[in-house]
């Protein structure tokens, strides 16, 4: 679709202090991105949306979470971090950041480096992922011990 | 920073393959799900091919597609583990367009099938590429 930035003075509007005044008009497009560059795929959200509008995809990938931790169970025998504990509940980091009224970057960052988190939010993790708490504390130390040993 | 996304065609693929298999077209798509919300997984995901994430075994291999590379396209190969340690029988496709650094899957296939180049799959796959306009490869090592 386009459309014009701006109108045409009247034809009797045409000259104005001898100057003669050309309308010009700019062609908008709405399909194009400002920076004139074309989206190229489906974002993170527009992905999210277009799986939960599938019935069969939405429970589906639920369970495709449980079996990617058991995936990551055989594959790392005796480790279980915060991001196995999580798909074992079938949650995305983004259902589980909306969950702990969270964003989903801090969801990445606690599961890559969860550093000394708050008992609250350990708590709060546990009921969220319907586990006991201290699951998801051996999942911290399991975790921030693999972080040290990587630095 | 690295971003992963797919296209719509990928998105019909799962469409219909969670028709006829559930658990594989789940399992594919909560691993697209992990690997675009894994800043780390895909900053490496095109370093000569990583074996291990740093912090632990990735649920995938991924290789690259040498047809597809020595015809220019910087196309990969993921291949997902399943529960008992091996591999699924689907394999996904994924470019990768270095300059943006946007990784883009193009499509979901059967393993018996997905490696002939004369089929109209593989066809598809390299337009699916070319359409996002993504630089040739110059040179392939």
């Amino acid at each position: 679709m386009t459309g014009s930035a701006f109108l045409p003075l009247g034809g009797s509007h045409n000259a104005i202090y001898g100057l003669k005044i050309t309308p010009v008009f700019i062609a908008m497009d709405r399909h194009v991105v400002a920076e004139g560059i074309a989206k190229r795929g489906l974002s993170a959200s527009d992905r999210s949306a277009r799986i939960k509008n599938n019935p069969l995809r939405a429970a589906a990938i639920v369970k495709g979470r449980q079996r990617l931790a058991k995936v990551a169970e055989q594959l790392n025998p005796g480790f279980r971090p915060l991001s196995t504990l999580r798909l074992a509940s079938g949650f995305s980091q983004a259902e589980l950041a909306e969950k702990m009224n969270m964003k989903q970057p801090n969801i990445a960052r606690l599961e890559k480096n969860p550093g000394d988190p708050s008992l609250s939010t350990l708590q709060k993790l546990a009921n969220v992922l319907g586990v006991d708490i201290g699951q998801v504390i051996a999942a911290v130390e399991a975790t921030n011990k693999v972080e040290v040993g990587h630095v | 920073m690295s971003v992963l996304t797919t296209i719509e065609e990928f998105e019909d693929e799962l469409d219909a393959l969670v028709e006829t298999n559930p658990d594989d077209a789940g399992l594919i798509d909560a691993l697209i799900d992990e690997l675009g919300a894994d800043q780390d997984l895909l900053a490496g995901l095109s370093d000569e091919v990583p074996k291990w994430h740093y912090m632990f075994n990735p649920s995938f291999e991924i290789k690259r597609f040498a047809e597809c590379w020595q015809s220019g396209r910087r196309i990969y190969t993921l291949k997902p583990y399943d529960e008992n340690g091996h591999l699924i029988g689907f394999r996904i496709f994924i470019g990768h367009d270095i300059h943006a650094d946007e990784y883009f899957v193009l499509t979901v296939q059967p393993r018996a099938t997905c490696y002939d180049t004369t089929t109209a799959e593989y066809r598809s796959l390299c337009d699916r590429y070319d359409r996002l306009g993504i630089p040739a490869v110059r040179r392939f090592p």
